[in-house]
């Protein structure tokens, strides 16, 4: 795919930080956080239809949650992981709902288990943790410095 | 309302040995749950439902409604959020009632012993019978019920109060 | 049977009633539908789950490699290998290796078997919403029995097998395995003729689910459909020709799709991909290679993100793996096919008239299995 590389490249110049191809169809491609929106509109008019996940990944140590987004095209048949990074203390993105329908469920749960606020979400909602769980005593689940010891049973 | 109970408690505990007997022998043969499977023991329990380890012929019928039913069977993991719903079902069943764990996990949390969401049952509500296993197969599901039914056999009244702890 | 019980019913302006279809029905598993109606008409659906929430991603963090697999195949109890080889299909591309082909081989036929494991539950239930209940659902529970028989001899277990492992699978087959499965084969295929004659070519189950629930082939790309869902709606994707895993490259098989998109297609995809499946069970044990079955592998996986998916019976089931060079994973995501599925029965009121008798038929034809939506 040496042209979606150069295409890219020549549209967006530096939003693109990385650009790798690990396999025969994977593609990593990592965007500055300014201009993720109109990537996604580039890519989806590439013919990368098909959402398939989205989520992220806590780096404590280098102070930034990388958020991602898999998406899969039904003519070419390559499945491509768009990355980001935010920083931690005031974690907030665009979200993509208007790109693709089917990430709103999975940014839902991210902003649940995360506190990752999705700018322009519909419906921002819990969604599995229980009604009485409350974010100031225990924290968000998936961070890093959360811990699993007040709830470990004892032998 | 509440003064015809208490009549009838007090009346069932002076009946002779034999009525009794009678009586929880009846309940013994018929003991209908509540079909509340929680969670991955769940196919388990529907191979006992099904044709070849057939429960339905020791009288158990799952599949009721909450006021018509003599127990609960919680199959497989319980967690917090369903848990306040397990105890309104649990209000909403008529006396006598029984509690059956089936799976390891409603003992002590089983493979997700360090999670955030899974609860033991034992801190919520008086449980009867233990049936332990990942699942267990269905001779031990089988095995557990029939426990149940002794135990019926040889209860000495007939209503009996129980609390909810929390 | 086949009747829900409702919890609450409130009034809303306009003479709309919001009812709301409660965590403990006879049918399926724990999740709740909200359904916005004027009695007849539907005008909103919303989801309600997180009652089986258990929280696996956390959980992995917590155990070994090999120690992983068990919480990751409780996720889904129905087809617990394809779970087991989604993560070990992502710690051998981290790790670089291969299994021997005999495991492959072996890992073939147990995946296979349990596709056909899970499939039976899900016609079951859509049969139970369709008012057939006990009769097709007592059929497909004990059919399901030569098939656990079958595992229990080669793996010790009924439902959860802790088989496949990075490096291979656990043990050879057993003498007088080949015989059993081919007595297996040849029972299940006469069954399932019976239920195309019987339930799925019959007048009363047709004018119940055709035309009913339609999801148009763009719009179910769109929306992130998954598995047998798409297949019905006319798209031909399947991982297991898309990026071939275990000996699904060197086995000769189709792809199934269906061209109406209606809640009919989605149960006919599935009875025909069960007879896919008693073909590709056939050719494994025919052509099966000799040699080893396992290899040894290290302890500490290299560094590395991967997404590795896998073909189960509900749909692609994914995992993105990160590890940072430890023994443990560093954050594990999996990407449930049920997840996907359930929502799409949010969208559809909004592009068709929906009835509030509709409702089972179309929830219960996209195989919802909540356990595995919560992960």
């Amino acid at each position: 795919m040496v042209s979606l590389e150069e295409k890219l490249k020549s549209e967006f110049g530096d939003a693109i930080l990385e650009f790798k191809i690990p396999k025969d169809n994977r593609i990593v491609v990592k965007v500055s956080p300014d201009r993720i929106v109109d990537v996604a509109y580039y890519l989806k008019n590439e013919g990368f239809d098909m959402p398939i996940s989205a989520g992220a990944v806590d780096y404590m140590k280098n102070n930034v949650f990388e958020v991602f987004w898999i998406i899969w095209s039904s003519d070419k048949n390559i499945v491509l992981i768009l990355k980001t990074d935010i920083s931690r203390e005031n974690p907030t993105i665009q979200s993509l709902v208007e790109v693709w329908r089917g990430v709103q469920k999975f940014e839902r749960e991210t902003w649940e288990m995360f506190g990752i606020d999705f700018k322009g979400h519909p419906k921002l909602k819990r969604l599995l943790l229980p009604e009485d769980w409350d974010y100031e005593k225990e924290g968000y689940p998936l961070r890093k410095d959360f811990s699993l010891k007040p709830y470990t049973v004892e032998k | 309302m509440s003064k015809y109970l208490e009549k009838f408690e007090g009346l069932y505990r002076k009946l002779p040995k034999p009525i009794r007997k009678i009586f929880n022998w009846g309940r013994s043969f018929s003991i209908w749950p509540i079909h509340y499977v929680t969670g991955c023991c769940s196919p388990e329990f529907m191979q006992v439902c099904g044709p070849r380890y057939d429960m339905e012929r020791w009288g158990i019928l799952p599949m009721a409604s909450t006021r018509q039913s003599d127990a609960i069977f919680f199959v497989g993991n319980v967690t917090r959020k369903m848990m306040i719903r397990a105890i309104r079902l649990y209000e909403q069943m008529p006396e006598p009632r029984y509690v059956v764990n089936i799976g390891v996990c409603t003992i002590s949390k089983g493979p997700f012993y360090d999670s955030y969401s899974v609860v033991k049952v034992e801190d919520y509500l008086p449980v009867d019978v233990y049936i332990s296993g990942c699942p267990p197969k269905p001779e031990a599901i089988l095995h557990g019920a029939l426990t149940l039914r002794k135990k019926i056999l040889g209860e000495k009244v007939g209503l009996v109060r129980r609390e909810i702890k929390k | 049977m086949g009747i829900m019980t409702i919890e609450e019913v409130k009034e809303l302006e306009g003479g709309l009633m919001r009812v709301r279809i409660g965590p403990q029905h006879p049918i399926s598993g724990q999740g709740t539908i909200v359904v916005t109606t004027d009695g007849e008409i539907v005008y909103d659906v919303e989801v309600d789950i997180g009652y089986s929430h258990r929280g696996i991603e956390k959980i992995l963090e917590n155990r070994r490699w090999l120690q992983g697999i068990i919480p990751m195949e409780r996720m889904v109890m129905l087809d617990t290998s394809h779970v087991a080889m989604a993560y070990v299909r992502a710690i051998e591309e981290l790790l670089g290796i291969e299994a021997p082909p005999r495991a492959q081989y072996i890992r073939t036929i147990v995946l296979e078997m349990n596709r056909i494991i899970s499939h039976t539950y899900a016609l079951g239930l859509l049969a139970e919403s369709t008012a057939w209940n006990p009769a097709v659902f007592l059929w497909t529970t004990a059919d399901r029995e030569p098939f656990l028989d079958l595992m229990e001899m080669l793996t010790g277990a009924r439902w959860s097998y802790s088989f496949i492992v990075p490096g291979g699978v656990r043990a050879d087959l057993p003498h007088g395995f080949r015989e059993k499965a081919k007595e297996a084969i040849k029972f299940f295929r006469d069954r399932l003729d019976t239920y195309m004659d019987a339930w799925i070519d019959n007048f009363l189950f047709e004018i119940r689910t055709r035309k009913v629930g339609v999801i148009p082939r763009d719009k179910a790309i769109e929306w992130g459909a998954a598995g047998p869902s798409l297949r019905a709606s006319g798209v031909a994707y399947d991982t297991r020709k898309n990026e071939p895993y275990a000996a699904y490259e060197e086995l000769d098989f189709k792809i199934v799709t269906e061209k109406d998109c209606d809640s009919y297609a989605r149960g006919a995809v599935r009875v025909k991909e069960m007879y896919v499946s008693l073909d590709i069970i056939e050719q494994a044990l025919d052509n099966m290679p000799e040699g080893p079955v396992k290899k040894t592998v290290p302890q500490n996986v290299p560094r590395g993100e991967v997404y590795a998916r896998v073909e189960s019976a509900r749909g692609e089931l994914g995992v993105y793996v990160v590890s940072d060079g430890r023994d443990k994973p560093y954050r594990v995501k999996i990407s449930a096919p049920s997840f996907r599925n359930i929502f799409l029965i949010e969208m559809l009121p909004k592009i068709e008239e929906i009835r509030f008798a509709d409702i089972p038929p179309i929830f219960y034809s996209l195989d919802p299995w909540f356990l595995d939506a919560d992960r």
